[in-house]
């Protein structure tokens, strides 16, 4: 068996609508393990979006506990641990506008304090790598396409070289051809290069080419056999 | 973050010119204001180190009328002021010299009074009898309850003329000789007004005697030794006076010693002038007179004579009073307007935060950026308005010293009969009181002498630099705070939203 990277123990997780409570998850737990791709499907407003939020250490569970490489990502802190531990990948990609492909990759680098002589060499090589070109590189962020802008949010994720990657719908807004790209990009990440990717997605096909299927059911995280 | 900063600074370009004339225009503002604060503050310290500040101990008038019995004459409850009084308060904090005044009517028969009246030209010059109203400068022991003056001179012994305010002032001119100072004490020597010298054909060196009579009826004459000769350079101490005694012409100033002899007395004066370091002691002086000395001071009283100070000092402390409110509205307005410029801003910035959050950045360090943004433009205009603050400080003080002209100039137009009524009350030059219209006078050459010097000096600079610092903290740190109180999930989620 694999190392387990990321462990959800009876987490449980609601919020208030007026005066209703919505419960999302209810006691969900489950072991992600490194080195595997993981996809998490179900219907809209199941819970999918927030597994990724409370895996990301985006918000804190009401109940139970995300564990990283079995220790509370409370005690780590989140903030430490967004930084050193995880990259989210998000459908709206959420790259800064005033920063150019390259400028949004080392800033990222930055924040992790990731000690590298030529960080925007490196940043040009991941971005090379995912099929930009130097020019689109230093464009403007919001002259390029989609799928380009969701190769610098991969690129930016790959840079800070963590070994959990978080990926919220990231082909949602690409067509089927960038997004099979995509997909191969985050398999050889997690057999390569020994990372641990969970995709949030509602496409089958992208689904079906990981290493597991997760679905929420009920509140809770239910592997489909 | 610093390199966030200047990118996002750069590209951000329309918000930057934005927040930069804004700032320019915040920081001149804060200039000016800063400018006619602190030009006022050296103009008030100015104004009160060059006027001093003078407390007389003089009769207490309103209470010896209280205890005044119906029909009483005036000498029956009049006490006089004593030296050992007067000793008593020349040693006490605050007092920097003193001077103590004693007035003597006097006849002469070698020189003639310069006339008052031409009814009097005919009459002998030492048996004139003009009607003569109670002096109600109450400093003329001498004379007090006369009607029928026969005196035709004034003699005026003090301590020291290096403090007369006539003198002082400039209203009287010292022309040949020189004025009596210590070093005269106990000698005859005098002073006297250049139309009596030269109807009398004296000059310094001269001599001419001088009688009183004390109340024994018996005459005390002296020989008086001329050492200097003033000019009356005011015109409004000409006119108004009712005798020879009166027409500060016929003052004869001597040394307090020559003045109680002919006043046969060494114990009584008319009055004892205090020169305090700081008109702002002058309560600290009058309490610690009233504590600390025997003097009765339901009979007597200490007459701080800080009119002048107060009239010139008043539209300065307008002024700065003024330019504290000026400062206060600039800042809260500046404040409030880069908050708010700020906030909409970071609306939409919400997204950026988010961003930030989710890649580990900490809030403080988001803050941070936000704030080197500001600084790095507020930097940039403050060394601008560095130059055009001057030019803003120079037509706000010009328009503020124009309004103060014409209030002055509103106080001026006084009624011709108040101000003869001042005159006629005026003193005799010689117990260190001011009469108002003396008062008027000086209060009207005060913006003059309290003229804005605006200029900008490292203080102001640095005093600058700390609320452009502060508006700036503020401006960043209450719409930051606002978006980073919430989760980074929140902030996505709004921002999706």
């Amino acid at each position: 068996m694999s190392e387990i990277i990321l462990t959800f123990e009876d987490v449980c997780y609601h919020y208030q609508d007026g005066t209703k409570q919505v419960n999302i998850l209810k006691g969900a737990s489950y072991d992600f393990e490194i080195g595997k791709t993981y996809a998490i499907v179900g219907a809209s407003g199941s819970g999918k979006t927030t597994t990724v939020v409370l895996a990301g250490g985006l918000d804190s569970p009401k109940e139970g506990k995300v564990l990283y490489k079995g220790e509370d990502i409370e005690k780590i802190g989140l903030t430490n641990y967004r930084r050193n531990n995880v990259s989210i990948v998000f459908q709206s990609y959420n790259l800064i506008t005033y920063m150019n492909a390259i400028q949004n990759v080392t800033n990222a680098m930055d924040i992790s304090n990731i000690k590298i002589p030529n960080k925007k060499q490196r940043a040009l090589d991941i971005l090379n790598e995912l099929g930009l070109t130097e020019d689109e590189c230093k464009r403007d962020i919001r002259k390029l396409s989609g799928g380009q802008q969701q190769r610098v949010a991969i690129a930016r994720a790959m840079a800070k070289d963590v070994d959990l990657i978080l990926c919220d719908e990231p082909t949602g807004n690409l067509d089927e051809e960038t997004s099979k790209g995509i997909i191969q990009t985050f398999i050889n990440l997690a057999h390569t290069n020994n990372k641990c990717v969970i995709v949030v997605t509602h496409s089958k096909e992208f689904a079906e080419c990981m290493d597991v299927q997760l679905k929420i059911n009920q509140g809770k995280l239910v592997k489909i056999d | 973050m610093f390199k966030n900063a200047l990118l996002s600074i750069k590209k951000n370009i329309g918000k930057t010119i934005l927040l930069f004339v804004i700032m320019v225009v915040i920081a001149n503002l804060v200039i000016a204001g800063l400018s006619i604060k602190s030009a006022t503050s050296k103009s008030i310290a100015s104004v009160r180190q060059s006027l001093g500040s003078e407390v007389t101990l003089s009769y207490n008038t309103q209470n010896m009328m209280n205890n005044r019995e119906q029909g009483q004459a005036l000498d029956e409850v009049v006490n006089s002021i004593t030296v050992d009084m007067a000793d008593q308060l020349k040693d006490l904090d605050y007092v920097e010299s003193y001077n103590y005044t004693l007035s003597v009517s006097a006849t002469s028969d070698d020189i003639n009074p310069v006339e008052t009246t031409a009814s009097n030209d005919d009459s002998d010059t030492s048996t004139n009898d003009n009607m003569q109203m109670p002096d109600s400068s109450n400093d003329s022991s001498d004379n007090r309850g006369q009607f029928m003056d026969s005196n035709d001179f004034t003699i005026i012994g003090n301590t020291t003329m290096a403090n007369l305010s006539d003198f002082t002032d400039e209203n009287y001119v010292l022309t040949s000789g020189k004025l009596l100072t210590e070093d005269d004490a106990n000698t005859t020597n005098c002073v006297i007004e250049s139309n009596l010298a030269s109807d009398n054909n004296l000059e310094v060196g001269d001599t001419f005697s001088v009688t009183t009579t004390n109340s024994d009826d018996e005459e005390i004459t002296l020989t008086l030794t001329i050492v200097g000769i003033f000019e009356i350079e005011s015109n409004r101490e000409i006119g108004g006076m009712m005798s020879n005694r009166q027409n500060p012409m016929n003052y004869i100033y001597v040394d307090i010693s020559t003045a109680q002899t002919l006043n046969d007395s060494t114990t009584d004066i008319t009055s004892a002038s205090y020169y305090l370091d700081d008109p702002d002691h002058i309560d600290a002086f009058i309490e610690l007179a009233e504590s600390s000395t025997d003097i009765d001071f339901e009979t007597y009283t200490l007459d701080a004579n800080d009119q002048i100070y107060q009239n010139s000092i008043s539209s300065l402390e307008d002024m700065e009073q003024f330019a504290n409110i000026f400062l206060w509205v600039v800042v809260g307005a500046g404040c409030a307007i880069l908050c708010l410029i700020l906030m909409l801003t970071m609306r939409g910035r919400f997204y950026e935060f988010g961003v930030f959050l989710s890649l580990g950045q900490s809030k403080v360090k988001i803050m941070l950026q936000q704030l080197i943004e500001v600084l790095v433009i507020a930097v940039v205009a403050f060394a601008l308005s560095l130059g055009t603050g001057k030019m803003v400080s120079n037509v706000i003080s010009s328009m503020l010293e124009s309004t103060q002209s014409n209030q002055s100039e509103m106080v001026m137009e006084i009624p011709d009969d108040i101000g003869d009524g001042m005159s006629d009350s005026s003193s005799d030059g010689s117990n260190g009181k001011i009469d108002r219209g003396n008062i008027f006078n000086q209060a009207m050459t005060s913006p003059e002498n309290t003229e804005l010097d605006v200029s900008m000096t490292a203080s102001t600079a640095a005093q600058l630099a700390g609320i452009t610092g502060l508006i700036c903290i503020v401006s960043v740190l209450l719409p930051s705070i606002y978006i980073l109180r919430l989760s980074p999930r929140e902030i996505l989620v709004k921002k999706e939203g």
